[in-house]
């Protein structure tokens, strides 16, 4: 059977029915006999469902968020080697619901500018891919490194969402826009920092 | 990778090995303006530069480490820390290298102090931890670190500082300077005027003490620290300050210069002929303008 180290990288792409026939049936055949990934597909589900669910007019992101964070530790916790990293399942959770956020934001009669959302858009497509490598590398990071990416992430996310939360009080504010921006590339340059340090360190 | 990079050394023209060793000395003819790029896991190195055409190398590796390689032509060199086959470095290098003054110098590390005197040629460091300082003349430095801290203290036209948690001081004479942190404070004190600076951290403090050219800009950013800056009380700029976090603490302009702008936190002035340019940001923290020292 595919092991799970090879199965679960392939999660995303089996929810999106992007994925080949091939790695398809590999991926149906582990699901059928491994609880642990079928879980992680059921969490990965919910979020991307979460996400698509957001409304134009967009809600305080926090709150969202806040349901979705309490339920990924739960389904993400004891058992297969990413399981180690759950500020990587935290991240890659973060990415899709900002995904989720900004094509909402893209929708008719969204305040945010064309240009802002669409480089919203593409930070936050930029980071989801980055997250996925860093969870498949996330073995070759020290440990504390990790705890330092951790930190590090934590802190742009939180800014992000209090930008983000000021935005929809003030939508159209065109240096909050460049605030949220800035945030959001400074998070992709971490992630890509964070990936290149693993290479270094292993 | 590790035997990759060993074949590639071997084929750029001849490997010094110096297997199962401590103490270390090794050398190699190099051009003046050679590449000349250096790896270590960890450890500690210092780079000088010489007016010799040769790069030499000295100092000590322990077995832990791994294995001491020096490699290429005189145009483009390799001085390679090799970690020991199959697992991971424990040991650490100690090492002295010396390098013509125009090289232009890489060096990549994990956990490695990195400490560089440049003498003319440019100068990128990239690590993930360990400290990094970069003094002497170059003709641009670029330091890209996880968690290490930063300390240039140069003359360079240019210089580009990424760091995650690490602390930033530069003390130098630098033309344009790009530094960006996450949670590091950026202490920045510019001698001479300076063209452009950007400087950014999401959580952390900013201090900027300096002078800008007639059209210098200066930027600074943070979502959380305060920003303080320290300039000339003379200078003739266009300054334009966005500060949630309360109506900026100015020391520094003519009485009633600084006006409310049109959107709530944003405050404006023209000093001079307005020529320079100051754009400051932060979500919630302060803005401190001061006369400088």
């Amino acid at each position: 059977m595919t092991p799970c180290t090879d199965a679960s990288p392939l999660l995303d792409e089996y929810l999106d029915g992007t994925l080949a026939a091939g790695p398809r049936a590999e991926v149906e055949a582990h699901l059928a006999a491994c609880a642990a990934c079928r879980a992680e597909l059921e969490a990965i589900g919910r979020i991307s469902t979460a996400a698509r669910a957001l409304p134009a007019a967009l809600q305080p992101p926090d709150a969202v968020w806040a349901g979705i964070a309490s339920r990924l530790p739960a389904a993400a916790a004891p058992r297969r080697p990413t399981a180690n990293f759950p500020w990587l399942r935290l991240a890659a959770a973060l990415a899709l619901f900002l995904g989720g956020y900004a094509i909402a934001r893209l929708g008719p009669g969204a305040p945010a500018t064309d240009a802002f959302a669409a480089r919203r858009a593409e930070y936050t497509a930029a980071s989801i891919e980055l997250t996925r490598t860093l969870r498949q590398d996330a073995g070759a990071l020290a440990p504390e490194t990790r705890l330092v990416v951790e930190r590090n992430l934590a802190i742009i996310d939180q800014a992000i969402g209090e930008a983000e939360a000021a935005l929809q009080s003030d939508p159209g504010n065109g240096a909050l826009e460049q605030m949220v921006l800035a945030r959001y590339e400074q998070r992709l340059a971490l992630l890509r920092h964070a990936t290149l340090s693993g290479r270094r360190e292993s | 990778m590790t035997r990759l990079l060993a074949l590639l050394l071997l084929l750029l023209g001849g490997t010094t090995e110096l297997a199962g060793q401590d103490a270390v000395r090794t050398g190699r003819p190099a051009s003046q303006d050679a590449a000349i790029r250096l790896w270590l896991p960890r450890g500690s190195v210092r780079i000088t530069t010489w007016t010799r055409d040769s790069v030499d190398v000295k100092g000590r590796v322990d077995a832990g480490a791994g294995r001491l390689l020096l490699g290429g032509s005189p145009a483009a060199l390799k001085v390679v820390v090799e970690p020991p086959e199959g697992r991971t470095a424990d040991g650490i290098a100690d090492l002295d290298v010396r390098i013509p003054g125009g090289a232009r110098l890489w060096v990549t590390s994990a956990a490695a102090e990195v400490e560089v005197t440049a003498g003319g040629g440019s100068v990128e460091v990239t690590t993930v931890s360990g400290r990094v300082r970069v003094a002497g003349t170059a003709a641009s430095v670029a330091v890209e670190t996880l968690d290490g801290n930063v300390e240039l203290a140069c003359i360079s036209p240019l210089a580009r500082v990424r760091t995650a948690s690490g602390v930033l001081v530069v003390r130098g004479v630098l033309q344009e300077l790009d530094a960006r942190s996450v949670s590091g404070p950026l202490f920045i004190g510019m001698e001479g005027a300076v063209r452009q600076v950007h400087l950014e951290t999401v959580s952390s403090e900013i201090a900027f003490k300096g002078d800008l050219v007639p059209d210098g800009r200066l930027q600074a950013e943070t979502h959380g620290g305060d920003i303080e800056l320290r300039l000339p009380p003379g200078l003739a700029a266009t300054w334009h300050l966005v500060s949630y976090g309360g109506r900026p603490e100015d020391q520094l302009l003519p009485a009633s210069a600084l006006r409310a702008g049109a959107t709530k936190g944003e405050w404006t002035a023209r000093t001079g002929d307005g020529r320079a340019t100051i754009d400051v940001r932060t979500f919630k923290g302060r803005v401190v303008l001061k006369i400088r020292g």
